[in-house]
């Protein structure tokens, strides 16, 4: 296993800039993986009409911004942001939280460009009001004559469908040229009595057509302790049917979707190394099986005092039966899965370590090739104090990081403290933005100013 | 150049720089679209920033001319005025608009960097000033209720907030100091976001004590339910000697 490269995303025009760049999302063009596009919490530095993409077309060697998409306000640009490329075309989507929404709503918006390096403000395809954290992913589909059409999926927790809200909007053309491609809207769950759903709905798709969600339906309350319950639900031909993702159904009660785990609690916004906690899931599926299936989520298994808790799962039926805990990560954080072609599952996670002052957040990837049957030692990517820089808002590092996959090759992105200490980053670091090493400052556009550390994001690509 | 066509100007743009021709038909930022209104120019001056590129004097900086606009020649300086297109090696931005050296006065030093965490525009040109002045005092004649008081009293409102992007509402009660407009006498409640989430992390979260110029605005929404006026804006909250500044300084009790 190699580590190809791990970038700070910022380039060096931005290098006097200090806002907390979390929440980040990758998204690679299969077809050409030198095109890559990287998003984060990110303000437009100038402050104008649009808010930042991270773009790269040297396969993530160099990261330039585009200010592209539609809204910027600060802190962060939009409030949630994720991208993917469509498969063969290469259309890049983008799912935002835009914030010029009511302040009792939220207002998701699903954005498409043809060319990524593009300054064009990003279309809009899909604007309502109610979702939250919207997840895209992007595939394709050489059922249309002459070219591939564009299977776009967007997981979104839509408290407009409240108590039933984990959703999915998809299209299975959505590069179709004007008028705007249909969009459908499904929801994922399907039991009336939840109270509703946590926010991640991650989606897994096989390029045969199988496609996976993952949901965390809310089964009671009481004050912020939520005990909840990890759903998975599956369509088997690109949720083109009458009655999508309901290949799937629960031996308990025979209701659409599978319980991969239940009674499991979580204290809502409780706070871990100043992030805070709630919600992480993650899915993937074998591109050359898709009856292999990954799930990720994090609980605290020991109740409401217990530490927040990443678990790992694997279905080898389709999501029919589960295994125990494969992977258990003791204070960890954003989980993320992939599965290259060779079989072999990615894991990238952040976990605080040490305690006291000393505690610090750990980025580590590792992959397994017999779900951890034989023990694998996971690959610092990085590590910082977990108490400095201080918290601008929250997420601190994001509700979410991401792990996708081109081949054998990984590509991942996560956000961390920028402080310039090599042995932050034991296997090595390439900063774009102006930086002493030696005195371990960051520096502005002028070479001389000391700009202060920051949550930045960083990419990284391993190979096999 | 009269100061209406440079504040008409400033309101379209975001970074404005002396700066000189050194390469037309050329970009220091790759990728992006070249043609011959795409114009390299060193910068000569900032007059115009946040902090994040207000130290960007005597690097290079891409200018896409506005189409159809006079391409300078090389060594001849200009002031621009411009919007945010790209940044990577270099700084790709777009022109809005187009001043002779030095008709756009500057007022104060640009000061930007280390303690900008929470970077907002510094004005710096005096025109750019008065912009930001009358958008405060346009956003002050747009509350209901504008006093001079201090918190005496807080309180959580409503239920645990279980959603990432909850305002998490809570109740301030102000004693009222100076009255300058609306229907208040004594004290005044208000419902504001007390959650750090990023979308509700720049509205200020008062504490016990804070005395300052408070602009209300009648409440909408689930604040509505909570009291009869809310705070949602950065700017909201004032020094109490910026009643002349917001334009606030005739009336009241």
């Amino acid at each position: 296993m190699t580590l190809q490269r791990l970038v700070n995303l910022i380039p060096v025009s931005l290098s006097g800039e200090a806002h907390q760049d979390s929440e980040p999302s990758l998204a690679v063009n299969p077809a050409d993986t030198s095109q890559m596009v990287a998003t984060a919490l990110t303000v437009d530095p100038l402050q104008g009409p649009n808010a930042p993409i991270f773009v790269s077309s040297d396969g993530g060697q160099t990261w330039a911004l585009r200010t592209v998409v539609p809204g910027n306000a600060l802190p962060a640009g939009t409030h949630d942001i994720s991208a993917d490329f469509a498969t063969g075309s290469g259309v890049l989507y983008v799912g935002i939280l835009s914030p010029d929404s009511p302040p009792d709503q939220t207002r998701l918006q699903i954005l498409r460009t043809t060319d990524f390096l593009s300054t064009a403000t990003m279309s809009v395809l899909v604007d309502r009001l109610g979702p939250d954290q919207p997840w895209v992913v992007g595939t394709g589909s050489q059922d249309q004559p002459g070219r591939a059409a564009d299977r776009v999926y967007v997981g979104s927790n839509d408290m407009a469908g409240l108590p039933v809200t984990a959703t999915v909007d998809f299209s299975l053309d959505a590069g179709t040229a004007a008028p705007a491609p249909d969009f459908a809207s499904h929801r994922l769950e399907t039991d009336a009595a939840a109270e509703r759903d946590g926010p991640p709905i991650r989606i897994a798709i096989h390029p045969g057509g199988t496609v996976y969600a993952v949901h965390q339906r809310w089964t009671a309350t009481s004050g912020a302790t939520v005990t909840f319950e990890v759903v998975i639900t599956r369509d088997d031909n690109w949720a083109a049917g009458a009655n999508p993702f309901s290949a799937l159904t629960d031996p308990a009660d025979g209701s659409v979707g599978r319980r991969v785990a239940t009674g499991l609690t979580a204290v809502w916004n409780s706070r871990m190394g100043q992030e805070r906690l709630g919600a992480d899931s993650a899915v993937a599926v074998d591109p050359a099986d898709p009856d292999v299936v990954w799930v990720a989520w994090g609980d605290q298994p020991g109740g409401v005092l217990s530490p927040w808790t990443i678990h790992v799962r694997r279905s080898a039926d389709g999501g029919q039966t589960w295994s125990g805990d494969l992977r258990t990560v003791r204070k960890g954080k954003n989980p993320c899965l992939a599965v290259n072609a060779a079989g072999h599952l990615g894991f990238l996670c952040q976990a605080l370590t040490g305690s006291g002052a000393a505690q610090r957040w750990e980025t580590t990837f590792e992959i397994t090739t017999d779900g951890w049957a034989t023990p694998v030692t996971p690959a610092v990517l990085h590590s910082a104090l977990a108490a400095t820089p201080t918290a601008d808002f929250h997420p601190y590092l994001g509700d979410y990081a991401r792990l996708v996959t081109v081949g054998d090759a990984f590509y991942g992105v996560f956000s961390g403290s920028n402080h310039p200490d090599k042995a932050n980053f034991p296997n090595g670091v390439t900063y774009q933005r102006n930086v002493n090493w030696d005195a371990q400052q960051l520096l502005d556009l002028d070479g001389t100013t000391v700009v202060p550390d920051s949550i930045d994001p960083f990419f990284f690509a391993w190979t096999e | 150049m009269a100061d209406a066509v440079i504040a008409d100007m400033l309101s379209r743009a975001q970074f404005v720089i002396e700066a000189t021709v050194r390469s037309p038909g050329h970009s220091t930022v790759a990728d992006i679209p070249v043609n011959d209104h795409t114009v390299v120019f060193r910068v000569d001056r900032v007059l115009h920033s946040p902090a994040a590129l207000a130290r960007s004097a005597g690097l290079d900086v891409t200018v896409q001319l506005a189409a159809g606009s006079p391409v300078p020649a090389v060594g001849e300086q200009v002031t621009l005025f411009t919007a945010p297109v790209a940044y990577g090696d270099g700084i790709a931005v777009a022109e809005v608009g187009r001043a002779a050296p030095g008709t756009a006065a500057v007022s104060s030093t640009m000061e930007a960097g280390s303690g900008a965490r929470r970077s907002r525009p510094r004005p710096a040109l005096g025109v750019a000033q008065q912009l930001d002045d009358e958008q405060l005092r346009a956003h002050a004649a747009q509350a209901d209720v504008v006093v001079i008081g201090r918190i005496v009293h807080l309180e959580k409102a409503g239920s645990p907030a279980l959603r990432e992007h909850d305002p998490d509402w809570w109740l301030a009660t102000l004693a009222v100091d100076h009255r300058v407009k609306g229907p208040v006498a004594g004290t005044v409640q208000f419902a504001f976001p007390n959650s750090t989430d990023v979308r509700w992390a720049y509205v200020p979260k008062p504490k016990a004590g804070d005395a300052g110029l408070w602009l209300l605005h009648a409440a909408a929404g689930d604040a509505a339910k909570l009291a009869d006026y809310s705070l949602l804006d950065a700017d909201d909250v004032q020094r109490p000697d910026e009643l002349d500044r917001l334009g606030l300084s005739g009336g009241g009790e």
